[in-house]
């Protein structure tokens, strides 16, 4: 007898408490949302099981893989099709679709760990988590729901094991003994370091002789060399926004002053390290980490240690051509202190999926050295816990005039400060259309504008502005996002007594 | 960006000054203007030689530059204020009390489960059920669901019902999705909204518009029709279908003389769903008397060949050709009785539809023909009564299996228990389920009783039968009225739904293949069981349930 979902309740699995959004926020994009729901059918799966550390399933793949297609006479010959006898010397064969029936299907296995979210699975796919992935934590959320059990609790197969035998427990990186700490950039690094900003120097003055206007018309790679000259000197973060300078005319109306406050950002960070030790400790280490190597003071006096539960706030990032940078905000419950985790990582590598939006994690952060701290670390030595879904804390949102005034504060203290929190209260969205140079097309611009006549611009392509209109047409909107001076990035928005990552709208796009 | 210039702001002044300068470069600055430093200070003397010799002012360095523009942006950022906007746009705090309650937080996951693609062709009926039910959904989902309207023109009159007044504000400031607050006293905008759109999307407002004001959806339609394409003139007849009206005449009529073939056989043959048009009273004048009654009925009706003249060709006969074939007469007769109304044969022979098809039934060679004429004008002019004599009365063909829909559903089940075949259930020629196949209405519990009855002797026959059938998949047409149980079957009786269960139960076992699609359409089954239940029990009672459940 079919019974409505809501009636009977009687399988949770253990420990697996995230909601619905928390595992669509995972997906890479609306596609790979609606790969896996296609996958996430249990009478689909050859198996699937489960216990305490993991999750796994097989699947059949369809056999695809098994057509050819022959185009040549000679080919056609060999592979025993007969040709065409009407058809004239001269004239090129058709194709010819051979499927390969006797090929077995492919079986395609796939687990998770449930610890940490690390998956595996014997597809070709390059997102991780992968759709086959995804499709089972779908099934355990519908488990969850519907109280209906369809894992088997058996032993973990042999493969299972040997899969995971080679993937790293993807935990923090961060401990003391072995991470960089204040004062172990050494001469020869020191050397290095300015050597590459020397040249970044040089190149400014050039690019300001010839002037922005010609910059504008160069190659999008022209930045890539003087980029990777600073890569050679251990200058990574200034190396990324040397690359970012080259999108600045296409994504700003005022393009030539936000270029020229970036330059002028660099410029002032080339002076202040030729003059790094006569600097406060604080200073250095806001210099340090717009270089690219963020000093920590691991003394344990230290007040850049501070043990809380953090509760997730939400995630953000960027991809610039075969690196992403993901940054994991973190809100502490009983401090009230904001931090953010940053992760690099390659284009074809998986991103952190450890802490999900609404979890929690109750562990020691150590701070950077900064002026105005906000970039910090896990700190592995100390004790770690986890939990998939937490009650929110009391965030202290506020108005646009509030959150303004915080970060010209902030900025006043640390001049190189990139991506600020903003918490966000009674804001509502408004759209404009602007009409894209030489066509016809309109894009839309969204902003956040507040009672008090205060207003953000969204950043370009923000593809969830017409699902926050809809829910602001009838509520004022709490939100928490990122302000980069120039534009606010969305990151997560209260609902339901908890912060929901406005990527999980990607479902309904 | 417009509303964000930096030349507005705080010290903005300052760096929109350096800018200028940046710009074009220090190497042609100096050479063009020595004093765009802001505040540097120059004479005019040493203003004129630069201008006049083309000496660089060494005052206005690269070095210089950038380190002005590093005090001025650093100073700028942190002195700037937030921008004021001149939006006064704020939510609706005027929030309607009447509005209907939201759905279940059931029934809105199991939409968030269909818009990320889980029976993505169960929303129509979702949507139609939150309507019935006098409940909204949510309007974060509003978005998604009028994008998808855009694009499926069936979905656009229920996507509006099943929200609140905020959705029809959320409609009006997207231009996309115009269709959903259509004013239908502005023509102007109309007109607008029309010609703006592709054609494609124009085909969708123009379905959606024949529903409300048929006559808006002429009119527009009459506005553009001669820039149109042919292929898109095809499509718009091809809407005009719905509502049509002897209104729509004078203009399907004029479509006769269009350039384009493809267009004039649309336009004809739509003007034949209107039995008082001027192309159907024209077939009677010149086609009327082609059928002749013998003295005796059993011997049936004669076709007398008429001459076929240009008017005809222009109403749609098609055109004979050289080599002419019997096989392209009777295909001109067809087509003639296909556009004569129907009562005109029941005057002219002064007998009843059934004694006419019974009659029909002894036409020796032109039988097909009578036959395909007689059930597409059935067809067009929808006639029930023509519909069940042709059902009855002959036995089944394509053209006449298609008029099941016309049928009611005690007469549907009547023909379906007079058709005993249970011999031919896995044969692809199966009378019955070809008539099934063609059923798109709603099951009822007694239809859904009577194919359940059809169909569960299938195992026992797969026993009698080869053994190698077991490892076949289902037949195609078992399969195709299989999967239109998911859809069609009614899920709101607990009990007719487990013998439907019970049923796939027992087909499960004979092969893989059949166990696949009996798993899906179970799938289906319990989906839309859900669904009926969440959305026909009050919000309240639900989640009653539910934290009751989770208190346990």
């Amino acid at each position: 007898m079919i019974v409505a979902n809501t009636e009977t309740r009687d399988f949770i699995l253990p420990q697996q408490t995230w909601t619905h959004h928390q595992i669509v926020g995972l997906a890479q994009n609306d596609y790979h949302v609606r790969s896996s729901r296609s996958l996430a059918i249990s009478t689909r799966w050859k198996s699937l099981a489960i216990d305490s550390d993991y999750v796994w399933g097989t699947i059949e793949l369809k056999n695809t893989a098994g057509s050819i297609i022959i185009n040549s006479a000679a080919a056609q010959k060999a592979a025993g099709i007969t040709p065409n006898p009407t058809a004239s010397k001269t004239q090129t064969p058709k194709k010819v679709i051979k499927t390969a029936s006797t090929k077995p299907r492919e079986l395609i296995q796939t687990a998770i760990r449930l610890d940490d979210f690390q998956s595996t699975c014997t597809c070709v796919s390059h997102q991780t988590p992968c759709q086959h992935a995804l499709a089972l934590l779908l099934l355990i959320d519908e488990v969850n729901y519907s109280g209906k059990n369809i894992f088997d609790e058996v032993a973990q197969p042999k493969w299972l094991v040997d899969a995971f035998k080679d993937v790293p427990e993807k935990r923090f990186n961060y401990n003391p003994d072995t991470s960089a700490v204040e004062g172990s950039t050494d001469s020869d690094k020191r050397e290095l370091m300015a050597q590459g900003l020397m040249e970044l120097e040089l190149w400014l003055s050039d690019l300001l002789r010839s002037g922005l206007n010609t910059f504008k018309h160069k190659p999008h790679d022209y930045t890539n060399p003087m980029s990777h000259r600073l890569i050679d000197s251990e200058l990574n973060d200034l190396a990324r926004d040397v690359t970012r300078l080259s999108l600045i005319p296409k994504q700003h109306k005022d393009w030539p002053e936000v270029l020229l406050t970036e330059i002028g950002r660099m410029y002032a960070l080339i002076q202040a390290f030729k003059k790094i030790d006569d600097l406060p400790k604080a200073v250095q280490g806001d210099v340090y980490m717009a270089l690219g190597c963020p000093q920590i003071d691991s003394s344990k006096s230290s007040t850049a240690f501070v043990t809380d539960t953090w509760y997730v706030m939400g995630k953000s990032g960027e991809q610039q051509n075969r690196k992403k940078e993901q940054r994991i905000w973190l809100y502490g419950t009983t401090s009230k202190r904001i931090a953010y985790i940053a992760r690099h990582y390659q284009a074809n590598e998986g991103l952190e999926q450890h802490l999900l939006t609404g979890s929690s994690i109750q562990a020691e952060l150590v701070f950077y050295t900064s002026q105005y701290p906000l970039k910090a670390e896990v700190n592995n030595a100390a004790p770690i816990n986890v939990s998939g879904l937490a009650k929110a804390p009391d965030i202290a949102f506020s108005n646009i005039a509030q959150n303004y005034e915080d970060f010209r504060k902030a900025k006043a203290q640390n001049p190189w400060l990139k991506h600020f929190p903003m918490l966000l209260s009674d804001v509502h969205p408004s759209r404009e259309q602007n009409k894209i140079a030489r066509s016809k097309t309109k894009i839309d611009i969204w902003s956040l504008h507040d009672d008090a006549g205060y207003q953000l611009p969204i950043v370009r392509n923000f593809k969830y502005g017409w699902h926050l209109m809809a829910l602001g047409l009838s509520d004022q909107l709490n939100f928490f996002a990122e302000w980069n001076g120039y534009d606010l990035k969305p990151v997560s928005l209260w609902q339901n007594e908890s912060l929901q990552d406005v990527t999980s709208f990607r479902s309904l796009s | 960006m417009s509303n964000f210039n930096y030349s507005d702001l705080a010290s903005g002044s300052e760096l929109h000054r350096l800018s200028a300068t940046a710009l074009i470069g220090t190497a042609r600055a100096n050479t063009q203007t020595p004093t765009l430093l802001g505040d540097s200070s120059t004479d005019s003397t040493q203003q004129e030689i630069s201008n006049t010799e083309l000496v660089p002012n060494t005052s206005i360095t690269e070095e210089s530059l950038l380190k002005k523009v590093a005090s001025v942006s650093l100073q700028h950022q942190v002195a700037s204020l937030a921008l004021k906007s001149n939006q006064t746009t704020t939510p609706d705090s005027t929030k309607q009390t009447d509005e209907a309650p939201y759905c279940s937080p059931q029934a809105i996951r199991r939409l968030g489960l269909m818009l990320e693609g889980k029976h993505t062709d169960l929303t129509a009926e979702f949507l139609k059920l939150v309507h019935a039910s006098n409940q909204r959904i949510p309007e974060v989902y509003a978005p998604n669901l009028l994008y998808r309207a855009h694009r499926q023109a069936s979905l656009r009159g229920l996507v509006i019902p099943a929200f609140g007044s905020v959705a029809i504000k959320l409609a009006q400031s997207n231009p996309q999705w115009a269709f959903a607050s259509l004013e239908l006293d502005n023509w102007d905008g109309l007109k607008d909204y029309w010609k703006s759109e592709r054609s494609a999307n124009r085909r969708h407002l123009l379905s959606q518009l024949r529903g409300k004001a048929p006559a808006i959806a002429l009119d527009l339609l009459e506005s553009t029709w001669s820039k149109e394409t042919p292929s898109a003139k095809s499509w718009y007849l091809r809407s005009m279908l719905e509502n049509l009206s002897m209104a729509d005449e004078p203009f399907l009529e004029a479509a006769l003389d269009d350039r384009q073939h493809t267009v004039r056989k649309k336009a004809a043959e739509i003007l034949t769903h209107l039995p008082d048009s001027r192309l159907c009273k024209r077939m009677i004048d010149s086609a009327g008397k082609i059928l002749k009654l013998t003295d005796n009925l059993e011997a049936g009706i004669e076709v007398e060949y008429p001459p076929i003249n240009t008017a005809m060709i222009r109403d749609g006969v098609p055109q004979r050709w050289d080599k002419d074939t019997d096989k392209a007469k009777k295909s001109q007769i067809g087509e003639m009785i296909s556009s004569i109304p129907l009562d005109h044969w029941e005057q002219e022979f002064a007998l009843a539809p059934d004694d006419i098809v019974k009659a029909i039934t002894h036409s020796g060679d032109w039988y097909d023909a009578l036959v395909r004429g007689f059930a597409t004008a059935t067809f067009r002019q929808a006639n029930a009564v023509w519909a069940k004599a042709l059902l009855e009365g002959m036995p089944p063909n394509l053209h006449i299996n298609k008029l099941v829909n016309y049928l009611s559903t005690a007469d549907f089940i009547a023909l379906l228990d007079n058709r005993e075949d249970k011999d031919l259930l896995l044969d692809k020629n199966n009378p019955k389920l070809k008539l099934l196949q063609r059923w798109s209405k709603p099951w009822t519990p007694e239809l859904t009783q009577s194919v359940l009855d059809h169909v569960r002797p299938a195992p026992q026959l797969i026993d009698k039968s080869n053994k190698s059938d077991k490892s076949k998949p289902p037949p195609a047409l078992l399969r195709q009225i299989l999967k239109a149980t998911s859809t069609l079957a009614p899920v709101q009786d607990t009990e007719l739904l487990q013998e439907v269960r019970d049923c796939l139960e027992s087909f499960k076992a004979l092969s893989p293949a059949w166990k696949h699609i009996c798993i899906n359409v179970d799938e289906t089954l319990a989906f839309r069981h859900d669904m009926h239940a969440e959305l026909t029990t009050l919000p309240e009672t639900i989640s009653q349930k539910t934290n009751s459940q989770e208190n346990l």
